[in-house]
C-alpha cells in the first residue's frame, strides 16, 4: 500500500509540475511546450505496453509458431499508432484543462488522479492473483477507469454545474460572439498551440452558447455539465498509465 | 526510447509475469532529477508571479473581450469599474485644495481682527486671564474657527457627491459605442452597473472618516494654536512688566506728592494716580508692540493655520484613497458576481423564477402597509421562504434585500399615549393633576395639569418605546391631585398582550384603547410610593398608539416583463 502511495504520489507530482510550469508560462511563451514533453513521453511510454502486450498475448494464442505471419504481426505498429493517438489526446486535453481549470475544479481532479493511481497499483496487485499478465494490467486498468471515473465524472458534472464560472457576455452573444469569447481567452499572440486549443475551446463555448440559449431547459445545462466532465475518463486513464510507467521504470515493481 | 519501445514478449500462460523490469535501464534518477526540475521550476514561476503582480493571477474563466450584444465580460467589467474608480479619485483629490480653500477663507479673513483683539489693552487682559486659567484657546476658537467643523464636514460630504458623480460619469462614458454604459449594455451589465453605483454611494464616505471635519481635529489645532501664543504672551508680559511697575512707582510718587493737599485721602489719591500711569503705560507699551510686530504676529498665526490646513488636507486625502480602496474591493465583489454559473442559469430569468419572485413580493407586499400582516409566523414564513434561493442568480439580490427589510419588520414603536378621565367619585375636585405613566417600567413624566370635578383630566406623552410586534407592554399611572393641605395619590396599573390585538384592517398606526382601574393610596407620601394596582373600580381611559416602521417597496425583483 505504502508503495502504491509512492508511486501515486510520483505520478501526481511529475504531471502537476509539469502542467503548472505549462499553465504559468503558455501566458508568455509558445515554449511552454517543453513543459509538456516529459508528461507526453512519460505516457507515451506507459501506454505503449498497455496496447502492445495484451495484443501479443492474443497473437500468441492465434498465430502458430511457425507461420511467417508472426514477423509482420507483432503488434507493434498498432501499439505506436494507439499510443500516439493517447499521448495526443490526452496531452491536450490535460494541457487545455491545465489552462482553464479553477481552484475548486483542481482539487477534485488531484483527488481523481491520485485515487486512480493507488486503486490501480492495489487492484493489479490482487488482480494479478486471479488472471495472467498481461491482462490483470489490461483488466486493472479497464476496472479502475470505470470504478473512478464515473464517479469523478458525476463530482465534477456537479461542481461544474454548481460553481464553475462562465462568462457573463455569452448571455446575449450569438454563436460566432461566442466561439470568439471562447477562444479570446488564449493568448493574443496566436501561434500553432493556440490553433489546437482553440478546438476544445471554440467547441466548449458554442456547447455554453447552445445550453444559454436553451436555458429553459435545465436537462441542457445538465448534459453539458456531464459532457464536460467526460475528461474524468482521459484523467483517469492517464494516472493508470503513468503510474505503470512509474511500476515498470522507476519503481521497478515486481507485480 | 528504443529501450522501451521493444518490451518483453509476454507468456499468456504463465502467471504473474511482468515486464522485465531489472533487464532495463534505471530511469529513476532521471524521473526523479525531472521532477525536482520541475518543482525548482514551478516555485520560481510562482514567484515571479507573485511578485510582478498578485493580481494577474491567470483568470480561472473563460473570458473574452467580444461583445456583440452589449454584455461585457466580467475582466472588461473590472477594468471599466478599476478605471472609473481611479479616474475619480485622481479628479477629486486634485479638487480637495480648492475645496479646502473654501473651507479656510473665513479663517484668513478673520486673522486682522484677532490681531486687533491681541493688541488692545483689553484684549492683553483677557488674554493673561485665559492664560492663568489655562483658556487662551476660547477666544482663538470664537474669532478664527468658528463653524470651521461644519464647513469641513460640508466639504466632505461635496468630495463623496464629486466622487459618486466622476465615477458615474466615468463608467457611463465608455470608450467604445458597443459597450458604453449609458448606451446598449445588456441587462446582466447594467444590473451589475446599477449595483456598483448604489453600493458604491454608501462605501466608506469621506464624510464620516474621522478626523477630518470633526470638532477634535479643529480643537486640537486651536489647542497648539493657543499654546504658541500664550509662550509669547508670557515672554512679553516678562519683558513689560518691570517698565510698568517703574511707571506706575513713579506715577504712584507724583500722585502722593500731587495728593498731599487732601490728608488722609493722599495715600487713596496716589493709588488712583499709579493705576493710571500703569494703564496709560500699558497702552503705549501694546500700540508700539503692535507698530512693531503685528505683521510678525499675522504671519505666524498664518503659519500656524496653513499647517493646521496642510493636516486636513492630508486626512482628506487619506480618507479619499480608503474610499477608493473600498470602492475597488466592491468593484471586485461584484465582478466576481457577474460571471454565472450553470446552476444559476437553471434558475435565471424563466418563469419559474419570475414566479417565485412574484410569490415573495405577494408575502411581503402586506407587510408593508399593514400591521396586522406583520405577525410573527407570517414574517418567519417570508424570511425562511426568501432564504431557500439564497445564491440564485436571478434571486439572490432579492432575498438579501428582503432579509435586510425584513430586520425591522417585526418592531414597533409607542407613539403616543393619552390618559383620560376623572378620579374616583369621593375625590373629584377642580384642583390640578400630575399624572406619571410607566411603559415596560420607564417613567414617563406629564407636566401638571388641569382638572375639573366634572370633565376631570387628559394628558398625553409620546414616549417612541419600541417593542416586538408579538411582545407585551406592561403600563402604570400614577396621579398626584394637588390639594391645599395634603395632596391626595392615585394609581392603576396592567398590562396588554399585542398578539392578537390589532385588527385585521389596520394600516401601520393604531390605537388600543384600555380601561385601566384606579384608586386612592393613602400611604403614599409621593408619586414615588404609589403601588396600589387595583383590579376593579373607577376607571381611566389609556389610549395607546402603536406605529410599524413602513418598509421600503423590493427594488431588486428579476426583470419579468
Amino acid at each position: 500500500m505504502i508503495k502504491a502511495l509512492q508511486n501515486a504520489f510520483a505520478a501526481a507530482a511529475l504531471t502537476g509540475f509539469s502542467l503548472y510550469i505549462w499553465r504559468e508560462s503558455y501566458r508568455y511563451t509558445d515554449w511552454a511546450i517543453l513543459a509538456l514533453v516529459p508528461l507526453a513521453l512519460v505516457i507515451w511510454a506507459g501506454f505503449w505496453p498497455l496496447a502492445l502486450q495484451p495484443w501479443r498475448a492474443r497473437l500468441h494464442i492465434v498465430l502458430r509458431d511457425e507461420s511467417p505471419l508472426g514477423k509482420v504481426l507483432t503488434g507493434r505498429l498498432r501499439a505506436f499508432a494507439l499510443s500516439g493517438i493517447f499521448t495526443f489526446v490526452a496531452v491536450t486535453l490535460l494541457a487545455w484543462q491545465a489552462w482553464t481549470v479553477s481552484l475548486t475544479e483542481v482539487f477534485v481532479l488531484v483527488a481523481a488522479f491520485f485515487l486512480s493511481a493507488v486503486l490501480f497499483s492495489v487492484g493489479q496487485n490482487v488482480l494479478s492473483t486471479h488472471f495472467h499478465q498481461p491482462f490483470a494490467n489490461s483488466i486493472s486498468t479497464s476496472v479502475v477507469t470505470w470504478l473512478v471515473a464515473v464517479p469523478f465524472t458525476l463530482i465534477i458534472a456537479w461542481t461544474t454545474w454548481a460553481w464553475a464560472k462562465m462568462p457573463g457576455e455569452i448571455l446575449n452573444a450569438d454563436i460566432y460572439g461566442a466561439v470568439r469569447s471562447g477562444i479570446s481567452g488564449l493568448p493574443d499572440r496566436g501561434g500553432w498551440i493556440a490553433a489546437i486549443l482553440s478546438v476544445p475551446s471554440g467547441y466548449e463555448a458554442t456547447k455554453l452558447w447552445a445550453v444559454v440559449q436553451l436555458r429553459d431547459y435545465p436537462i441542457i445545462g445538465t448534459l453539458f455539465s456531464l459532457d464536460a466532465a467526460l475528461f474524468a475518463f482521459v484523467l483517469c486513464r492517464s494516472a493508470i498509465v503513468i503510474t505503470q510507467f512509474i511500476e515498470t521504470h522507476i519503481a521497478k515493481a515486481k507485480i | 526510447m528504443s529501450e522501451l519501445s521493444c518490451p518483453t514478449v509476454v507468456q499468456p500462460d504463465s502467471a504473474n509475469v511482468s515486464p522485465k523490469a531489472d533487464s532495463k535501464p534505471h530511469l529513476g534518477r532521471w524521473f526523479w532529477g525531472a521532477i525536482f526540475v520541475m518543482a525548482l521550476i514551478s516555485f520560481g514561476l510562482s514567484l515571479a508571479s507573485v511578485i510582478r503582480n498578485p493580481a494577474a493571477s491567470h483568470e480561472t474563466t473563460q473570458q473574452g473581450s467580444s461583445n456583440p450584444e452589449g454584455e461585457i465580460s466580467a475582466a472588461d467589467l473590472k477594468a471599466r469599474l478599476t478605471g472609473a474608480n481611479q479616474t475619480a479619485l485622481t479628479a477629486i483629490k486634485a479638487r480637495i485644495p480648492t475645496v479646502l480653500d473654501e473651507a479656510y477663507r473665513p479663517v484668513y479673513a478673520a486673522i486682522p481682527t484677532y490681531a486687533t483683539y491681541h493688541y488692545s489693552v483689553w484684549g492683553e487682559y483677557a488674554e493673561l486671564t485665559a492664560a492663568a486659567l489655562g483658556d487662551v484657546g476660547g477666544k482663538l476658537q470664537e474669532t478664527l474657527f468658528t463653524d470651521l467643523g461644519s464647513r469641513l464636514d460640508q466639504a466632505g460630504i461635496e468630495l463623496d457627491a464629486s466622487f459618486n458623480e466622476a465615477f458615474k460619469d466615468s463608467l457611463e462614458e465608455g470608450p467604445e459605442t458597443a459597450t458604453q454604459m449609458g448606451g446598449t449594455v445588456g441587462k446582466l451589465t447594467r444590473t451589475a452597473i446599477n449595483d456598483t453605483l448604489g453600493r458604491m454611494a454608501v462605501t466608506a464616505p469621506i464624510a464620516t472618516a474621522a478626523s477630518i471635519g470633526t470638532g477634535v481635529a479643529v480643537k486640537a489645532a486651536v489647542k497648539t494654536m493657543a499654546k504658541k501664543i500664550a509662550a509669547k504672551l508670557a515672554i512679553k508680559t516678562a519683558a513689560k512688566t518691570g517698565g510698568k511697575w517703574a511707571a506706575a512707582g513713579t506715577g504712584a510718587g507724583t500722585g502722593a506728592a500731587m495728593c498731599s493737599w487732601s490728608g488722609p485721602g493722599a495715600g487713596l489719591c496716589a493709588a488712583v494716580g499709579g493705576v493710571g500711569a500703569w494703564i496709560v503705560t500699558d497702552y503705549g507699551i501694546v500700540k508700539i508692540d503692535e507698530y512693531w510686530n503685528r505683521s510678525e504676529f499675522e504671519a505666524d498665526l498664518r503659519t500656524m493655520v496653513d499647517e493646521q490646513k496642510r493636516e486636513h488636507r492630508i486626512a482628506l486625502e487619506r480618507a479619499l484613497e480608503a474610499r477608493a480602496l473600498a470602492v475597488q474591493g466592491l468593484s471586485e465583489e461584484i465582478v466576481q458576481n457577474h460571471d454565472f454559473t450553470l446552476r444559476e442559469l437553471a434558475g435565471g430569468s424563466n418563469a419559474e423564477v419570475c414566479a417565485i419572485a412574484e410569490g415573495l413580493n405577494a408575502q411581503y407586499e402586506p407587510m408593508r402597509t399593514s400591521m396586522s400582516a406583520r405577525s410573527p409566523e407570517a414574517i418567519k414564513e417570508l424570511r425562511s421562504a426568501a432564504n431557500a434561493y439564497e445564491g440564485n442568480l436571478s434571486l439572490d439580490r432579492l432575498v438579501a434585500e428582503l432579509t435586510e427589510n425584513l430586520q425591522s419588520a417585526n418592531l414597533i414603536s409607542i407613539t403616543k399615549v393619552q390618559v383620560f378621565g376623572n378620579l374616583p367619585a369621593d375625590y373629584r375636585a377642580d384642583r390640578d393633576v400630575t399624572v406619571n405613566v410607566f411603559i415596560d417600567g420607564k417613567r414617563y413624566e406629564v407636566g401638571r395639569a388641569e382638572s375639573s370635578e366634572t370633565g376631570g383630566f387628559s394628558v398625553s406623552l409620546y414616549p417612541k418605546a419600541e417593542i416586538a410586534i408579538d411582545g407585551s407592554v406592561t403600563y402604570r399611572v400614577v396621579i398626584e391631585q394637588h390639594l391645599r393641605l395634603r395632596n391626595k395619590y392615585f394609581g392603576g396599573s396592567g398590562w396588554i398582550a399585542l398578539k392578537d390585538a390589532f385588527s385585521d384592517d389596520a394600516g401601520l398606526l393604531e390605537t388600543i384603547a384600555i380601561d385601566l382601574p384606579i384608586s386612592l393610596d393613602d400611604k403614599a407620601g409621593d408619586l414615588n410610593e404609589v403601588t396600589v394596582a387595583p383590579s376593579k373600580g373607577e376607571t381611566l381611559l389609556l389610549e395607546m398608539e402603536f406605529l410599524a416602521k413602513p418598509l421600503v417597496a423590493l427594488k431588486n425583483a428579476p426583470n419579468c416583463l
